[in-house]
């Protein structure tokens, strides 16, 4: 047995464990991407990196074996420091998006590639359900947004961009005209379950703003009643869009939807000062009107979402930091050459126009064609890559290292189960590992060196050759989306 | 013998200078029923080849060291790790070798004792990074050469996990002598700390380059002038890079530095292998910092985050210097990063590459804000400077028929002018003018 240190906790442990374990046995997580469990370590990505108290020198916690006497520090400034500057330099090459263009440049940050592919595959109800996870008012904005999402697709650099602002009518369309009862209950259900009622919020307007806070606090279980001067409901949507943009059938259906959440509706209800200080009285929280509304009613609608998270983060004592945003990796424009690694994942065509006219929007079988050709930018592993959960713990900068040119995107399909990315490879030989440990023929080698090695199957074999039958254990295993199962997103 | 080697005070001539009777010591005291010998004759450092002398030209006393060492730390095997860069060394190594196993020198039972000692030669195919120990193990192993994390030292777990003795040509060479001679006579040349001699590879802008060994302790500037025989071309003696792409560059001001592991680790460079460069005023601190990094940026195996992307991008500052991109955050971020590249590297590739450019920013720190500032006061730089011709300038259209891409119209008897669309910069002009009209700034 060895004794030792650990951020001031003394502990023994076996002979042969490294630092990294003996830290796990004090309930210590030190952060490592190129660690995988049994694997033989290997010390590539430098994230776990500890320092000895006395000599104030670094190494990697996951080789190093524990000895005697040593007195480790798992984190102070040194330590944080190295980690970030590591994380910033993997960054710096590292070419991929964790999330599409278009989910960032949307206000409401909707996740579009995944309505795309569920519309795709004729999941109408499936794709409604995405939409309102971000987006209060589908059918609406379907019709008077300006669509700042279809300007950033990727689409746009092959030919034409993705009718972006269709589908999403389509889909907000098909969700209103469901009623409650019919509602089939699928994965992304968001539900309009009755929660029971955490407190009751007032919301004075029911423009954009107030119809989108009003329908998130609803759903996140508060008792919403929306005050308004108006005789109806829907503000600047109802006085000042015209009809023809904006049918008002449509702005009833999807009020009538709000509505049937559980919001309640005041009209006719002037609130001056003394009328704001009785709410502030009666309710536990209140929304205010915005003090200047916003050009766009998808950025209404998305402040009013984000106001939804704040009063739900103050009401339950938390921080109040408004709806949590990942870090995210970006790379920019697609050069010429990456077109046609992106249409890999996508079909030919131009972009699709409805062809009974705006009033009518697209037909089914448009929105199928039309959301096929969305390229999916976005990462497979959004949510479980390592480096972009370490990226946004020690707040890394992909900027601060920018190289004077990125390497070109290639997405590898030959595979029948993995896909492979190499440029989002951080050379961590997980996978390389892998392929030896069970045997495979050909398996998978570090070729090259220094900042130009890339992972690869030896003597120019295929994706196939390599990964026989170690494809899903190494595409779990990879810490980013580099090697990612095919059907891996939802 | 272990205790002669400890008492001699030779350090390893590898470049880190280990005390090499300690190491022997280490190998000695573990037990095991296999352990390793292994040369390291991976000599890749630009300029050198003290190693591939040794090699070509004394292979016997290699050899011979490689045995001694082998008898006093209880190993049955050695190896050389030669690059197949030094077909001749492999050559004569293996002819020697081949002698020594006919005539019982090495092999079972040498000489009728109980002791059996072979030797294997082993070819490394051409990676720098080779020579940090742990990633030539890897290499002999069949692997690809990656450093591993130290410790385990390969003194505990080498060579197929075996303890194992991995001394620089250089070191071995010295042995026979020391045993010969005695501790005492070995230690009686050198500094405090270093003992012995040194051999060095001395280039550069010098009158006389060459191999050369000198006692430690010699000053920089005894090799330049009295060794060397001064400056080239009645130039200014500005620097000397010691140490190879992982040293560092140490400037004339400092040339009365004696040298050893400890001075030189001080001034920020390093003994290295014993690459020797001279550079006079003409060169360019950044440009030399540049070449150097882009060595052993070419060499990193690409195993781990600080070395494989943090030297690019510290190369990526360089070029924007030398092409006068360069901005004012870039001589704080070009330091932060050399800091945490020395810090954060997984081997001595990592962790001393940095240095080049460390020891210029330090020594020649005015030279990276001129170039910052679109001036590169050598003219080294292409990027940076201009041609022009003045009012000197009689006509003789010498200039213009040399020009190679035409920038200078033919114009007979009158003042001659540069077009700088065309200009490439190769400073012909200047060279042919007869009366100094060309101005280079």
């Amino acid at each position: 047995m060895i004794e030792l240190t650990i951020d001031g906790k003394n502990l023994s442990v076996e002979t042969t464990t490294t630092v990294m374990e003996a830290a796990l046995q004090l309930g210590i997580s030190i952060p490592s991407m190129c660690h995988n469990g049994d694997l033989p370590h290997f010390a590539s990505c430098m994230i776990c990196m500890v320092q000895e108290e006395s000599s104030g020198k670094l190494f990697t916690s996951c080789t190093v074996k524990a000895s005697e006497g040593m007195n480790i520090v798992t984190m102070n400034d040194e330590i944080r420091e190295a980690r970030k500057t590591a994380l910033d330099l993997l960054l710096s090459d590292h070419v991929g998006d964790c999330e599409a263009p278009c989910t960032i440049t949307c206000p409401a940050h909707m996740n579009i590639p995944e309505m795309n592919r569920l519309l795709a595959q004729g999941k109408f109800e499936d794709a409604y359900q995405v939409v309102i996870q971000d987006i209060a008012l589908p059918s609406i904005l379907g019709r008077i947004c300006p669509a700042p999402c279809e300007g950033a697709c990727r689409r746009g650099a092959v030919d034409e961009g993705i009718s972006i602002c269709f589908l999403k009518r389509y889909a907000g369309d098909f969700g209103a005209g469901t009623s409650a009862e019919d509602r089939v209950e699928t994965d992304n259900n968001l539900s309009l379950q009755a929660a029971p009622a955490k407190g009751r919020v007032a919301i004075i307007g029911s423009g954009p703003y107030g119809l989108s806070a009003a329908w998130y606090l609803q759903l996140f279980g508060y008792q919403c009643i929306i005050f308004d001067r108006n005789p109806l409901p829907g503000g600047a949507l109802r006085y000042s869009v015209p009809p023809e943009l904006l049918p008002l059938e449509v702005l009833e259906q999807e009020i009538e939807r709000i509505r049937q959440s559980g919001v309640t509706f005041k009209m006719n209800s002037e609130i001056d000062p003394a009328g704001i200080k009785q709410l502030e009285k009666d309710f536990d929280a209140v929304v205010y009107p915005l003090e200047k509304a916003p050009k766009m009613a998808i950025k209404s609608s998305a402040l009013g979402k984000e106001a939804a998270w704040k009063i739900r983060q103050q009401l339950a004592g938390q921080p109040v930091v408004g709806e949590r945003r990942m870090f995210n990796s970006r790379f920019g424009r697609l050069m010429e050459s990456e077109a046609v690694e992106y249409l890999k994942e996508s079909v030919a065509g131009n972009r699709i126009e409805p062809a009974l006219g705006f009033a009518a929007g697209m037909t089914a079988d448009e929105v199928i064609a039309e959301a096929a050709r969305c390229l999916h930018c976005e990462c497979r592993k959004p949510e479980t890559c390592l480096l972009r959960m370490y990226a946004d713990e020690y707040g890394a900068e992909q900027k601060r290292f920018q190289g004077p040119q990125r390497k070109p995107v290639t997405k590898q399909f030959q595979h029948e189960t993995v896909v492979y990315e190499p440029q989002k490879c951080i050379k961590c030989g997980i996978c390389v590992r892998i392929t030896a440990l069970y045997k495979e023929e050909f398996g998978l080698t570090f070729i090259g060196r220094g900042f130009d090695v890339v992972i690869g199957v030896p003597f120019s074999e295929s994706l196939r050759e390599g990964l026989t039958h170690t494809a899903e254990e190494a595409a779990n295993a990879c810490p980013t989306g580099a090697l990612a199962m095919k059907g891996g997103r939802k | 013998m272990v205790q002669e080697i400890k008492d001699s005070g030779v350090r390893g001539r590898g470049g880190a200078g280990f005390p090499s009777g300690i190491k022997w010591e280490l190998v000695a005291r573990e037990e095991s029923a296999v352990k390793y010998v292994i040369c390291n004759g991976d000599e890749g450092d630009p300029g050198a080849f003290m190693d591939r002398m040794l090699l070509e030209s004394y292979p016997y006393r290699v050899i011979e060291g490689m045995l001694i060492a082998g008898y006093a730390v209880g190993a049955s095997e050695g190896y050389f790790y030669i690059r197949a860069e030094y077909p001749l060394a492999v050559k004569r190594i293996r002819a020697a070798l081949n002698n020594c196993r006919e005539a019982g020198i090495i092999g079972p039972q040498i000489f009728g004792s109980s002791y059996s000692f072979d030797i294997h030669l082993y070819e490394g195919a051409g990676a720098f990074v080779c020579g940090e120990e742990t990633a030539l193990i890897k290499s002999i192993e069949g692997n690809r050469g990656f450093p591993t994390q130290r410790p385990p030292y390969p003194a505990v777990s080498g060579l197929w996990n075996a303890p194992t003795l991995v001394n620089n040509t250089e070191t071995l060479a010295l042995v026979s002598w020391i045993i010969r001679k005695g501790a005492k006579a070995f230690n009686r040349l050198g500094t405090e700390k270093s003992k012995g001699t040194k051999v060095f590879a001395l280039a550069g802008k010098i009158n006389r380059g060459g191999l050369i060994e000198v006692p430690m302790g010699i000053t920089i500037r005894e090799i330049v002038e009295e060794i060397g025989g001064g400056i080239a071309n009645g130039n200014k003696f500005k620097a000397i890079q010691i140490g190879g792409p992982s040293g560092g560059c140490i400037p004339e001001s400092l040339a009365d530095t004696p040298i050893d592991f400890e001075s030189m680790k001080e001034l920020g460079a390093m003994m290295g292998s014993g690459g020797m460069v001279v550079l006079d005023d003409t060169d360019c601190m950044v440009d030399m910092a540049r070449y150097f990094l882009s060595f052993t940026q070419k060499e990193s195996c690409g195993k781990c985050t600080f070395c494989r992307i943090g030297t690019r991008r510290m190369l990526d500052i360089l070029d924007r210097l030398c092409s006068g991109k360069g901005k004012p955050g870039d001589l704080p971020e070009l330091e932060t990063l050399a800091g945490w590249t020395q810090k954060g590297s997984l081997c001595g590739l990592g962790q001393t590459a940095p240095n080049p450019v460390l020891t210029t920013l330090r020594y020649f720190r005015e030279e990276y804000e001129a170039h910052i500032n679109g001036r590169c006061p050598t003219g080294k730089c292409a990027d940076l400077i201009t041609y022009s011709i003045n009012d000197k300038c009689i006509g003789c259209t010498l200039c213009a028929q040399k020009c190679p891409v035409d920038a200078i119209e033919f114009r007979p008897h009158e003042q001659h002018e540069i077009d700088l669309e065309k200009c490439i910069k190769c400073d012909t002009c200047r060279l042919v003018c007869p009366v100094e009209a060309v101005i280079k700034d």
